[in-house]
C-alpha cells in the first residue's frame, strides 16, 4: 500500500432491506488523517451506509476496498482484525465482565488469533500496559475492576470509545458518538476526539452524527446523504451553506 | 448529581473490593485439581460395589455435562445432538475391542472420533443458529444412531459387548476400584484443562460470542469460526467421556445415542446452573443419583425430571449454582439490617 | 413398470401425509410465536390414547371415529391452552432457547405423566370396518385408510391456509407473527391470538394422534419418536412455513416408498436424507419462514 491509497473506498455501493433501497449507488473515499462525517435526515441511508463500512450489512452490489483490499464481501470481525474499529450509537460492550476486561478482550480479538487456549485472559501481561494506558488516558482507570454494566451512561461510551482506540485502529467508525449526550458530555466528546486526532495524525474517521456542532469541529469533509444518495459532498463550511442541507433539515425540524 | 455522585462512590468501593479479593484467589486450577483429590480419595471409602459403580458414571457424566456446558453455558449453543459425540466416542472404543490397544490410547482415539464429528456437523450446519441449529444437531444425532441400527458391523440393537477394561500400566482395571482412580485421574486432568480454557481468551471470547455475537465481530473475534471450535472442543470431551463409559460398561450399546440422552446432559447442566463452572458437574451428579433413585422406585422418572426442569426454567434460570449469590446477598443485606 | 412407479406415488402420499398432519400444528405454533416446542410429541400421543380411551380400542361406527376425534383434539387443545398460559405465555420475552427447553421439559413431565396413567404396555386401535379394506386403482391395490387420511390432510391443508389467508383471525395471527408490538399498538388481541393459535396447533397434535393411531403401536415412545419426525419436517419445509411443511411431507414419504421399491436398502433413511440435503444445500429449508418474517 503506497500512501496515495485510500484508507475506505466506497465504490457505487447499493444495499436494500426487501423493498426499501436503503443506499443506492454510494461512493465515496476517506484518506489516512481524514475525518468524515456522514450527515442526512433519518432514513436517509447514513445508518445502511454506516453498516456497510463496518462490515454489519453486505452490499449487494458495487465495492468496498480497504486500505487497497476489496473488502466487500469480509465480514466485521476481519475488517477488525486489520485495522476498522467502530462504536455503536448505543454504546455496547460486555456488561457482565469489567471495565479492564472489555478492553483486553479488544486488544486480543484484534490481535487476530483468538484462540489462545491456554493463556489466563484477565491477568495476562505484554497486552496490560497498552490497556492501562488506554484506561488512564481515558479517565476510566478508577473504574478497571468494575463490572461494565455498572457504570453511568457517559462513562459506557467512553468505555467503547477505549475499546476501540485500544485496537491501534487505522479507520475508526464512530455511529452517532453523541446520541443522547448531555451538552456538557458532547464538549468532552469534541474535546476528546480531537486530542485523539491529534496524537494519531494517521488515524481515518469516519462518524454519522446528527449533532452540527460536533460535525462542524471535527470533520474535514462532510457527506450529505438523503433517500440513500450522496446528494452534497464539501467542507463543512459548504455544506452548511448550501441550500439543500437547510431544506433537508428543516424538513425534519418542522415534521 | 449527588447521587450519581454517591453511586460512583460505591462502584468504586465495590470495585475495589473486587480487585482486592482476586490478588488474594489461589489459581482456579489448584481449587480444581484439590476437589477431584478429595473426592478421588474419600470416594472408595463412601461407596463400594454397585454405589462405587454408580458413583463412577456420576464421574464420567460430570465430564459429558461439562463437555457440554462448553456450547451450552459458554458459548450459548445449544445442542440436542451431543449424545452423538458421546456414543462415537463408545462405539470407538467398541470397535477397537478386538485390537486390545492400552486404554488411554482408545480415549485418545475416542476423543478424535468425536472432535472430527463434531467438526464436520459444525462446518455444515454453522449456516443457521439458535433455535433451528438445535433442531439440526437433534436430527443429526438420531440419523447418527439409525444408522447404528442399520449397519450390521455396529452390532444392530445389541451394540458391541465384552469391551474389556484392559490394564494401565500393568494394573489391571477389572475391579470397579481401580477403574474409579483411572476414571478419577482422566476427568481431573480434563476438569483442569476445561477451567484453564474457561479462563483463557478462547473461553472470553466465547462468552463474548454467547452474550453479544454483533458485538463479538465487530471487536475481531471471527463467530462462525468460534463455534465451530467450540463445538469440536464439545465433541472432544464428550468423545473421551462416551469411551470411559463403554470402558466401564464392558458394551457399547445403541441407547446412549439417543436424543433423550442429549436431552439429559442439557437437564444436568441446567440444574447446577450453566453459567458457573462448579454448575454442570453438580447437575450430573444430582441427575445421575436421582435417576438411579428413582429408577429404582417409580416407573416414569421423566415426570419428576420434567417437572423439576420446568421448575429450572420458569424460576431459577442460573440453576441451583444461581442460589448461592442470591441467598448470600440476602445475608448480607440482613446483616446491614442488623448493623 | 408404470404400475410400479403409481403404487410407489400413491404409497408415497399415503405415508407423507400422516407426517404433514402431525407437524402442520408445530410448524403453526412456530410461525407465529417462535415456539419450538418438544411437547408437541407428547400432544400427538395423547390424542392417540385419548382416542383409544374413548373407543376402547375398537372403532365401532364413523360417527363413533368422529366423536373420537374430536374429543382427542379438544381435549389436546384444551392441554396446549393450559401449557400456553402456565409455562410459555411467561417465557415470550426470553430467548427462543429457553422457550425451547421449556417446552423440552413440558414433553418430561407429559410422557411421564402418560406413563403413570397408562403404564407403558403398549395397545392398538382396530379400523373402522369400513376402512379397514383395500381397493385397486389402475391396477394399484390401495389401502381405503391411506385414501382416507390424505383426503383429511388435504382438507386439513387446504382449512388451514384459508383461517390464515382470508379469515381476520388469519390477519390479525399473521400481524401478530409478524411484529407483536406493533400488533398490540393498533389494539389487537395478541394475547388471545397466542392462546388460540397454541391451542390450534395442540388440537391438530391430538386430532393427529387419534387419526393416526390405527396405524401404530400406542405406547409412550410415541412423543419422541414423532418429536424428530415433525422437526424433520419442519426443517425441510422451512421453519414456520406451512406449505413447506407439507410439501416436505410428501417429499419424504415420496422419496421413502421409491426407496422401498428401487433401493431397499435407503429404507427408513429418507428423513434423514432428505434433512441432510436440505442441511447441505439450503439450510433455511425449502420454503424458509413463508408467512411469519424471519429476524434479521
Amino acid at each position: 500500500m503506497n500512501a496515495e491509497t485510500p484508507v475506505l473506498e466506497v465504490q457505487d455501493v447499493y444495499k436494500s432491506f426487501g423493498p426499501s433501497h436503503a443506499v443506492q449507488g454510494v461512493s465515496f473515499t476517506v484518506r489516512a488523517g481524514e475525518t468524515l462525517a456522514l450527515i442526512g435526515p433519518n432514513g436517509a441511508g447514513k445508518s445502511t451506509m454506516f453498516g456497510l463500512a463496518a462490515g454489519e450489512h453486505r452490499a449487494d452490489k458495487g465495492t468496498i476496498s480497504y486500505q487497497g483490499h476489496n473488502a466487500t464481501r469480509w465480514p466485521a470481525s476481519r475488517r477488525c482484525r486489520n485495522g476498522l474499529s467502530r462504536t455503536f450509537q448505543v454504546a455496547s460492550f460486555f456488561g457482565t465482565r469489567t471495565v479492564r476486561e472489555n478492553l483486553l478482550l479488544a486488544v486480543e480479538s484484534a490481535r487476530g488469533h483468538p484462540f489462545a487456549f491456554w493463556d489466563t485472559f484477565s491477568s495476562g501481561h505484554q497486552k496490560a500496559t497498552r490497556v492501562d494506558e488506554m484506561l488512564v488516558r481515558l479517565s476510566l482507570h478508577d473504574y478497571s475492576a468494575l463490572r461494565a454494566d455498572r457504570l453511568a451512561q457517559g462513562d459506557r461510551k467512553r468505555l467503547e470509545f477505549a475499546m476501540a482506540l485500544v485496537q491501534q485502529p487505522k479507520l475508526l467508525l464512530l455511529d452517532e458518538p453523541t446520541a443522547g449526550m448531555s451538552l456538557e458530555d458532547i464538549q468532552q466528546t469534541i474535546d476528546m476526539l480531537r486530542s485523539v486526532k491529534e496524537a494519531n495524525p494517521q488515524l481515518a474517521i469516519v462518524l454519522t452524527a446528527h449533532d452540527m456542532e460536533v460535525i462542524f469541529s471535527v470533520s474535514d469533509r462532510v457527506l450529505l446523504m438523503g433517500q440513500g444518495k450522496l446528494l452534497l459532498e464539501g467542507t463543512p463550511a459548504e455544506v452548511e451553506a448550501a441550500p439543500l442541507t437547510k431544506e433537508l433539515y428543516l424538513g425534519v425540524s418542522a415534521s | 448529581m449527588t447521587t450519581q455522585l454517591e453511586q460512583r462512590g460505591q462502584n468504586l468501593a465495590t470495585g475495589k473490593t473486587t480487585s482486592a479479593k482476586a490478588r488474594w484467589r489461589i489459581p482456579a486450577t489448584l481449587e480444581v485439581a484439590a476437589v477431584w483429590i478429595v473426592v478421588g480419595v474419600i470416594g472408595p471409602g463412601l461407596f463400594t460395589g454397585s454405589t462405587l459403580f454408580l458413583a463412577t458414571t456420576a464421574l464420567i457424566f460430570v465430564l459429558f455435562a461439562m463437555s457440554t456446558n462448553v456450547l451450552l453455558g459458554w458459548t450459548g449453543i445449544t445442542s440436542f445432538g451431543q449424545a452423538a459425540f458421546f456414543g462415537a466416542g463408545a462405539y470407538t472404543v467398541g470397535l477397537l475391542a478386538p485390537i486390545a490397544l492400552p486404554p488411554l490410547i482408545q480415549l485418545f482415539v475416542g476423543a478424535a472420533v468425536g472432535a472430527i464429528l463434531a467438526m464436520i456437523f459444525s462446518l455444515v450446519a454453522n449456516r443457521v443458529t439458535g433455535v433451528e441449529f438445535a433442531m439440526l444437531t437433534l436430527v443429526f444425532g438420531e440419523s447418527i444412531s439409525l444408522l447404528l441400527y442399520r449397519i450390521p458391523a455396529l452390532g444392530g440393537e445389541s451394540g458391541l459387548p465384552g469391551i474389556p477394561r484392559g490394564a494401565i500400566f500393568g494394573t489391571s482395571l477389572f475391579s470397579d476400584k481401580t477403574f474409579w482412580w483411572y476414571a478419577i485421574a482422566i476427568t481431573g486432568v480434563l476438569a483442569i484443562v476445561i477451567r484453564r480454557l474457561r479462563g483463557s481468551t478462547f473461553g472470553a471470547s466465547l462468552t463474548a460470542v454467547r452474550d453479544n455475537p454483533l458485538r463479538a465481530s465487530a471487536l475481531g473475534i471471527n463467530v462462525k469460526l468460534s463455534r465451530i471450535v467450540a463445538f469440536t472442543v464439545a465433541g472432544l470431551l464428550a468423545g473421551v467421556a462416551g469411551a470411559l463409559y463403554a470402558q466401564l460398561q464392558g458394551i457399547a450399546s445403541p441407547d446412549i445415542m439417543s436424543w433423550t440422552v442429549s436431552g439429559e446432559v442439557i437437564i444436568m447442566c441446567l440444574i447446577g446452573g450453566m453459567h458457573t463452572y462448579w454448575g454442570p458437574a453438580i447437575g450430573a451428579v444430582i441427575f445421575t443419583v436421582a435417576n438411579w433413585a428413582l429408577s429404582n422406585s417409580t416407573s416414569s422418572p421423566e415426570l419428576y425430571f420434567g417437572l423439576g426442569l420446568l421448575v429450572i426454567v420458569l424460576v431459577l434460570p442460573e440453576g441451583l449454582l444461581g442460589l448461592v449469590p442470591m441467598i448470600s446477598k440476602r445475608m448480607t443485606r440482613r446483616q446491614k439490617v442488623l448493623s | 413398470m408404470f404400475g410400479q412407479i403409481f403404487a410407489a406415488l400413491v404409497s408415497g402420499i399415503a405415508t407423507g401425509m400422516p407426517l404433514f398432519i402431525v407437524a402442520s400444528g408445530l410448524t403453526l405454533i412456530y410461525g407465529v410465536m417462535r415456539v419450538l416446542n418438544f411437547a408437541h410429541g407428547a400432544f400427538f400421543m395423547i390424542g392417540a390414547f385419548l382416542f383409544y380411551n374413548v373407543l376402547g380400542g375398537v372403532t365401532g361406527s364413523i360417527s363413533l371415529l368422529i366423536v373420537g376425534l374430536l374429543i382427542a383434539a379438544l381435549s389436546v387443545g384444551a392441554i396446549g391452552a393450559v401449557s400456553e398460559v402456565a409455562v410459555f405465555r411467561r417465557l415470550y420475552a426470553r430467548d427462543h432457547t429457553t422457550t425451547l427447553l421449556a417446552s423440552y421439559a413440558l414433553l418430561l413431565t407429559l410422557d411421564g405423566l402418560v406413563q403413570q396413567i397408562w403404564g407403558v404396555s403398549p395397545r392398538s386401535q382396530t379400523q373402522l370396518p369400513a376402512f379397514a379394506g383395500s381397493f385397486q386403482i389402475l391396477g394399484v391395490r390401495v389401502a381405503t385408510y391411506d385414501v382416507v387420511l390424505i383426503g383429511v390432510g388435504a382438507v386439513l391443508a387446504i382449512g388451514l391456509t384459508l383461517l390464515l389467508q382470508r379469515t381476520s383471525f388469519g390477519q390479525t395471527t399473521r400481524a401478530v407473527a409478524h411484529d407483536q408490538t406493533m400488533a398490540r399498538a393498533l389494539g389487537l388481541h395478541a394475547r388471545g391470538v397466542q392462546l388460540a393459535v397454541f391451542a390450534l396447533g395442540a388440537a391438530l397434535a391430538g386430532l393427529a394422534g387419534g387419526l393416526i393411531s390405527p396405524l401404530l403401536s400406542i405406547d409412550p415412545s410415541l412423543a419422541p419418536t414423532f418429536v424428530v419426525q415433525s422437526f424433520a419436517i419442519v426443517i425441510v419445509g422451512g421453519l414456520g412455513s406451512m406449505g413447506g411443511a407439507l410439501i416436505a411431507a410428501l417429499l419424504i414419504g415420496l422419496l421413502d416408498s421409491f426407496a422401498v421399491t428401487f433401493f431397499p436398502g435407503f429404507a427408513g433413511f429418507s428423513l434423514y436424507i432428505a434433512v441432510t440435503l436440505v442441511l447441505l444445500l439450503r439450510p433455511q429449508g425449502i420454503f424458509g419462514a413463508a408467512f411469519a418474517s424471519r429476524e434479521a
